[in-house]
């Protein structure tokens, strides 16, 4: 049935949900209209890079710039958006359009240069990371009020920040995961060869899913500025592998041609939020990294335990 | 419903056609013609150049010289998509079909029905699939089933959806049935009849001679990369086709069966094994120097059974003795090291591993026996592949050579001697002659007879029943996922074979479905 296709979501609102019952717990002040906008807004900016990431991964590729191009899109929005609604506006559609130029980029050569999507795109990591510290060598910059707060304001119990999430993901990805590009995107993830036999475009295919990754990550990078209202050209750096961390937890499969938008962005909240929840647990900043990787470990095997009970070993060994 | 056409001529007429692949000459000045509204076979053994040429038409390859007419015009097909839109739709031997998508977006590929906003429809794909189905009779076939959840015949119908989808002007079938049923293809070559006439040609691959001539209109016979003749398909002898096919006159004659000796130790018993997806009370046993058939028709448990007996499934219930003493068949490395060794149905993916050298893929199952202090001695190594390939006359260039390069029948090889390799006692072959060229499956039939008579056992599952008949000492019919008969003796004609398997009553001749 095509509904099996979301259960890989499942373990992520599983999660999720247990993350926040405890945390609830422990804070009961999180159920207020302030906790849920800090709550929306802690996890945003890593659903939007998981998004980028998620795209790229369905073609069977991985995307180390991620990261580096939300720190660029941060430093370009936080030095030259200004304070006239007009210029934030242009500066914004600036900036998603160098995130469509970085993804084209890494598109172009993985697709003609014949380089494996790793490579191609940690080469690319340090020449993003470079331009965003041309752009702005010393964190800093200026952020009108009124843009941060459409962003991270919030109305009653409904925060801003998950109407922009929504907007996204039903007005952009939902439409191009449903055209004849998202079905080619996951066949060529799935079997290159194949889909270059069913009359498919594979280097088109490739270039526009890089494209469609580079603006995800570059309105990452323009949430991220509303949030930290100011531009920082290191400041991208984690989400690289956290939005590889949460497309894996969010039941895409590495290789390709597997995965679902709901998993990675519900599980790029889990992560992001169970900074905070080890905080309220008492549990020292020191040992904060430790646990969070524990916990992402146990979460997944646990989550990969129900296939072992298939019967056939060798289902098993090709999923 | 026809077509506008350019003129009367052939639909598809290609003119020496050359195409080589490093120093090997694939095809050599190959002629071949097919006209308007015909069924024409391409018959070959491994290698003649069959696959080449059917590339050139679906646009993966371009031919080194020669010149294409298709239509009355003179053509290059560029691309699969470019072929594609010039009409020719082509199912291939590697199925090119995507694990994770629904059958009706496997099918749609590339030209999916789109809503006024440009989305993909889901429900006028659904549609258009069931209707497609419809044409074929196939009931069975979810739409939206996920392709992974699929059979290799179930993912063969899809195949040919695939390209029927793109109401093709020619079809191109390259060994487009090996894993159908007899229903199945009778039904398929139904629709095959309908859509010529209407005009559409189609060409034909296939390794199973019953098959194509009942259906063809005509076949061209190919052999060293040229075309040796085309004749029509009534007036043709199978020792005919075979002789232009090989150049020589083979007799198809099944090597001599070893008489089974009266005190053969039991290898190995199976009593009341239930499980997997559909086993149900399966006893059997089997003795060392005898070959046993497992019969009936496809899909009935056959590939089950043999993925139980080397451990594949968990959860079994039953008895099984291997060598008269109770043993637990849990895991693949379990069953290996008891002695068991399967030839898997898939050979691509199950039975090789395709980027790595025919030398690495002899002796993965054994290389700790070529080893000293934890490492592996090449010198060793080398030698006993060496042996090997002389043995089971592997045809390779040599042996650092991938196992991808080598044709199906010589990658078949190279999965059992991996597995003589391990010294196993009981042989399990999963439809081992599938997609093999008739030379190279005489020298199969050979080899399985002779494990019998080195005294192993050996189970045999085939989808061809002159296969049973002429191979086997016993012949087990299973139905739905049982045991429902065991033909011995005088009893293992195709006939009875095919009798049993249909369910029909002792040596009736087998009803033949209406095509």
């Amino acid at each position: 049935m095509i509904f099996r296709r979301y259960n890989t979501s499942v373990l992520a609102v599983v999660a999720l949900g247990l993350l926040l019952i405890y945390y609830y717990i422990r804070q009961p002040l999180i159920l207020s209209p302030f906790g849920a906008k800090i709550l929306a807004n802690q996890g945003t900016t890593l659903a939007l890079a998981a998004l980028a990431q998620l795209v790229v991964v369905l073609t069977g590729g991985v995307d180390l710039s991620v990261g580096a191009v939300v720190s660029l899109s941060n430093c370009i929005a936080a030095t030259y958006m200004g304070s006239h609604p007009a210029s934030v506006i242009a500066v914004c559609v600036l900036t998603l359009a160098v995130g469509a130029g970085a993804g084209l980029l890494n598109g172009v050569l993985v697709a003609y240069g014949r380089i494996q999507p790793i490579i191609v795109t940690l080469a690319t990591l340090y020449i993003f990371s470079g331009l965003a510290l041309m752009v702005r060598p010393q964190p800093g910059g200026l952020v009108p009020p009124f843009y941060a707060n459409a962003l991270t304001g919030g109305w009653g119990y409904l925060p801003y920040a998950l109407v922009a999430l929504f907007v996204v993901l039903f007005a952009v990805w939902t439409p191009l995961m449903r055209s004849r590009l998202g079905t080619a995107i996951r066949a060529v993830g799935d079997n290159p060869g194949g889909a270059h036999m069913s009359g498919i475009n594979v280097p088109r295919t490739l270039i526009l899913a890089y494209v469609m990754g580079g603006v995800f990550a570059a309105a990452a990078g323009l949430y991220l500025t509303a949030q930290t209202t100011s531009g920082d050209a290191a400041i991208g750096t984690s989400y690289t592998l956290n939005s590889v961390a949460a497309v894996v937890f969010g039941g895409a499969l590495l290789g390709g041609g597997r995965g679902v938008a709901p998993g990675p962005v519900i599980a790029a909240y889990f992560l992001s939020i169970i900074i905070s929840v080890l905080f309220a647990a008492g549990i020292s900043p020191f040992y904060q990294s430790v646990f969070q990787g524990g916990i992402l470990m146990v979460v997944l095997v646990f989550g990969n335990l129900w296939t072992l009970r298939t019967r056939n070993w060798l289902t098993i060994l090709k999923n | 419903m026809t077509r506008d056409t350019n003129g009367t001529g052939p639909l598809l007429d290609a003119r020496a056609i050359t195409k080589s692949f490093g120093g090997v000459q694939a095809l050599n000045a190959a002629d071949f013609a097919c006209d308007r509204g015909e069924i024409h076979a391409l018959l070959g053994a491994n290698g003649a150049g069959k696959s080449t040429l059917v590339k050139i038409f679906s646009g993966v390859m371009a031919p080194d010289s020669g010149t294409i007419t298709f239509d009355g015009q003179e053509v290059t097909f560029t691309s699969p998509a470019d072929a594609g839109a010039k009409g020719v739709a082509t199912v291939f031997q590697e199925l090119s079909l995507f694990a994770h998508l629904t059958v009706a977006e496997n099918i749609f590929i590339g030209h999916e029905p789109l809503t006024r906003l440009g989305q993909v429809s889901g429900r006028r794909m659904r549609a258009t699939a069931r209707a497609l189905f419809d044409r074929l009779g196939i009931d069975h076939l979810n739409p939206d089933a996920l392709l992974s959840d699929l059979s290799l015949a179930d993912r063969q119908l899809v195949e040919i959806f695939k390209a029927l989808s793109r109401d093709p002007r020619l079809l191109i079938l390259d060994e487009g049935t090996s894993a159908l049923g007899r229903t199945e293809v009778e039904r398929l070559f139904a629709l095959l009849r309908k859509l010529k006439s209407g005009g559409t040609s189609v060409v034909f691959i296939s390794h199973r001679m019953a098959e194509i001539r009942e259906f063809v209109d005509r076949m061209s016979v190919f052999r060293n990369g040229a075309l040796v003749g085309t004749v029509a398909a009534a007036n043709c002898s199978d020792e005919e086709i075979v002789e232009m096919m090989l150049g020589q006159r083979v007799d198809k004659s099944f090597p001599e069966r070893s008489p089974l000796p009266a005190a053969a130790p039991m290898l190995l018993e199976v009593e009341g094994m239930s499980g997997g997806s559909r086993l149900r009370d399966i006893s059997l046993q089997l003795r060392g120097g005898e070959v046993l058939g497992i019969a009936g028709l496809e899909g009935q448990g056959q590939g089950e059974l043999l993925l139980a007996l080397f451990g594949a499934y968990r959860r079994l219930s039953g008895r099984v003795m291997l060598h008269g003493k109770p043993a637990k068949l849990s895991k693949p490395w379990i069953a290996k090291r008891a002695g068991i060794a399967l030839i898997p149905e898939d050979r691509k993916t199950e039975g090789l591993v395709l980027p790595m050298s025919v030398r690495e893929n002899i002796s993965m199952a054994t290389l700790p026996a070529y080893g000293r202090f934890g490492f592996v001695s090449l010198k060793r190594e080398r030698r006993f592949v060496a042996q090997m390939i002389e043995r089971l006359e592997i045809k390779v260039g040599s042996m650092e050579q991938p196992a991808r390069a080598l044709s199906g029948g010589n990658q078949q090889k190279l999965v059992l001697a991996k597995w003589l390799a391990t010294g196993a006692e009981v042989f399990l072959f999963y439809d081992p002659t599938r997609g093999i060229d008739v030379g190279t499956k005489r020298a199969f039939y050979e080899l399985i007879a002779g494990l019998a008579r080195e005294g192993r056992g050996v189970i045999v599952y085939t989808t061809e029943t002159s296969e049973l008949a002429g191979l086997c000492h016993r012949v087990l019919v299973m139905d739905d996922g049982r045991m429902v008969r065991s033909l011995e003796g005088d009893e293992i004609t195709e006939p009875k074979i095919l009798a049993a398997s249909f369910g029909l009553g002792d040596g009736a001749k087998p009803e033949k479905v209406p095509a």
